[in-house]
């Protein structure tokens, strides 16, 4: 099987660091935008307007929920990408410990 | 520049004052002539903050452009990570993982542009009503400064009956337009929660298992029971539009005999320039009144174009429209508007009021920008105008030249 397996353990958990680190408070800051502004009253859309009035806490709900989902999502990618990135560097350490006779030694 | 700078440049915060100034003038009248007392009382439910629900709108829209950038990034950050960092089969299904994500992210940046847009439009349909009410005030009071003088003569009886029945006819023409502004909150909430639902269904049609999870969540932490019916009825209108496809051509099923609804059009059209032009639109009887609801979405190359609704409310000899929409022009710059029209022809006398006005701003660069503004306004008399008044403001004659003008 010609499949080559290649990977570098330490680039791997640079990249799950970067989705716990990076990218999930870019999605916590539009929620936040969210929150900041966008929390209005029932009041706001006058009596009349109640249809939406009553609507819209959904929505913004909906929002809120949907976005949380998608950090919990990037937390488990990152998850799995760090054990994924353990379990080849112990695949590789218990590989790599064959040839002992290599250069460790304090030659010369 | 600051957004305390973009806030008092907006022609929204107006509406505040003008409502109170309808409100007094109304308030005032109602002692001579009492259809104005409902009148009054229809701008006191009519009276919102359009201020607040346009910043939310662009709050919406600022989280939209936001959660579209991280679908992307994600994207490229992921294939940015060297074949000879990571190359194996648990790769390949976290790229299609990532590509999934940011097809779902790009279902929510949807949903929070289309939320985003809705309440701004409603934000505009406030502040028309507020224009309005402002015109209907000032009529009101005109009308009872003659009342009271006719009752203070001696030959004025008459002459009073008849103010009196104007004030009447304003008060069915008020009704008219509080009809519209009440029809525009259904299209916002049909937006809300038939979007969210049409989210919730696409997202998880593109593997997010938890989406409708999320929606119930949703609708458990953000309604009360009252938002039981409503939320039934627009995720039918949001499910048969997301399978529209399904039974194209067969009729509704499930339409009741007795079912104030009269008719439905729906139609989805491309143009040459590949644009789509998706809509519908439906006729309620109910009552004495027939009210004629639509609204379109030009959907292009360029994503969304525009998106307008449009209701009309005949009520015996009144008829009361109003439409309001976003669109984006070719060079990218966004407007939204607002524009109602109402006519009352009195059958035995003839006499009848005719009025429409259409406010429009831009809306690109995220601060709102007034640009323009008419307002017609003419009394009739059995085929003719009497008398006619027109107003037009446009944005040329403020501000600095910083603002960006084409040509």
């Amino acid at each position: 099987m010609s499949g080559e397996i290649r990977f570098n353990p330490d680039r791997m958990r640079k990249h799950a660091e970067q989705l716990t680190s990076d990218f999930v408070p870019k999605i916590e800051s539009a929620r936040n935008r969210l929150n900041t502004d966008a929390v209005i009253e029932g009041g706001d859309f006058s009596i009349t307007g109640n249809a939406a009035g009553m609507a819209y806490p959904g929505a913004l709900q909906f929002a809120f929920q949907d976005l949380a989902t998608h950090e919990r999502m990037l937390g488990a990618y990152a998850k799995n990408i760090e054990s994924s990135a353990t379990l080849y560097q112990a695949a590789e350490e218990h590989s790599t410990a064959r040839p002992a006779a290599g250069g460790a030694g304090p030659a010369g | 520049m600051s957004t305390s700078l973009g806030a008092t440049a907006s022609p929204l915060g107006a509406a505040d004052s003008m409502m109170t100034i309808a409100q007094r003038e109304t308030g005032m009248s109602m002692y001579v002539l009492p259809p104005a007392m409902w009148i009054n009382f229809q701008f006191k439910l009519c009276k919102g903050n359009p201020v607040t629900i346009d910043k939310a709108g662009q709050a919406w829209r600022d989280a939209a452009e936001q959660i579209q950038r991280v679908g992307a990034q994600l994207a490229l950050t992921v294939a940015a990570i060297p074949r000879e960092d990571w190359s194996a089969d648990d790769r390949a299904a976290y790229e299609q993982e990532v590509a999934r994500f940011g097809e779902q992210l790009e279902v929510m940046y949807a949903f929070c542009r289309a939320v985003g847009i809705a309440l701004t439009v409603f934000a505009y349909a406030l502040f028309a009503y507020a224009v309005f009410a402002v015109a209907m005030g000032t009529t009101i009071g005109v009308l009872a400064g003659v009342a009271a003088a006719a009752l203070a003569s001696v030959v004025g009886a008459e002459l009073y009956a008849e103010c009196l029945e104007v004030s009447a006819t304003c008060l069915e023409i008020t009704a008219g337009a509080t009809a519209v502004l009440a029809a525009a909150a259904t299209g916002a909430a049909a937006v809300f929660q038939g979007g969210a639902i049409t989210s919730a269904v696409v997202e998880h049609a593109k593997g997010d298992g938890a989406a409708f999870g999320d929606l119930v969540q949703a609708e458990i932490t953000g309604s009360a029971a009252a938002l039981a019916n409503l939320a039934q009825n627009a995720a039918n209108a949001g499910l048969a539009y997301v399978n529209r496809a399904d039974d194209l051509g067969a009729s509704p099923a499930g339409t009741s005999k007795g079912s104030p609804l009269k008719s439905i059009d729906l139609d989805a059209d491309r143009d040459k320039d590949r644009t789509w032009n998706v809509g519908g639109t439906a006729t309620v009887k109910s009552g004495d009144d027939t009210i004629t609801a639509g609204g379109h979405v030009r959907y292009g190359d360029q994503g969304l174009q525009g998106i307008e609704g449009e209701v009309k409310v005949m009520h015996g000899q009144v008829t009361a429209g109003g439409k309001a929409g976003w669109e984006r022009s070719p060079d990218g710059g966004d407007s939204v508007y607002a524009g109602e029209n109402y006519a009352y022809e009195h059958k035995g006398t003839g006499a009848g009021v005719k009025e429409d006005g259409e406010v429009r701003v831009r809306v690109g660069g995220g601060h709102p920008r007034f640009d323009s503004g008419t307002i017609n306004l003419a009394e009739t008399y059995r085929t003719g105008e009497v008398a006619r008044e027109s107003g037009q403001v446009t944005a040329d004659d403020q501000g600095p030249s910083g603002g960006g003008r084409p040509e």
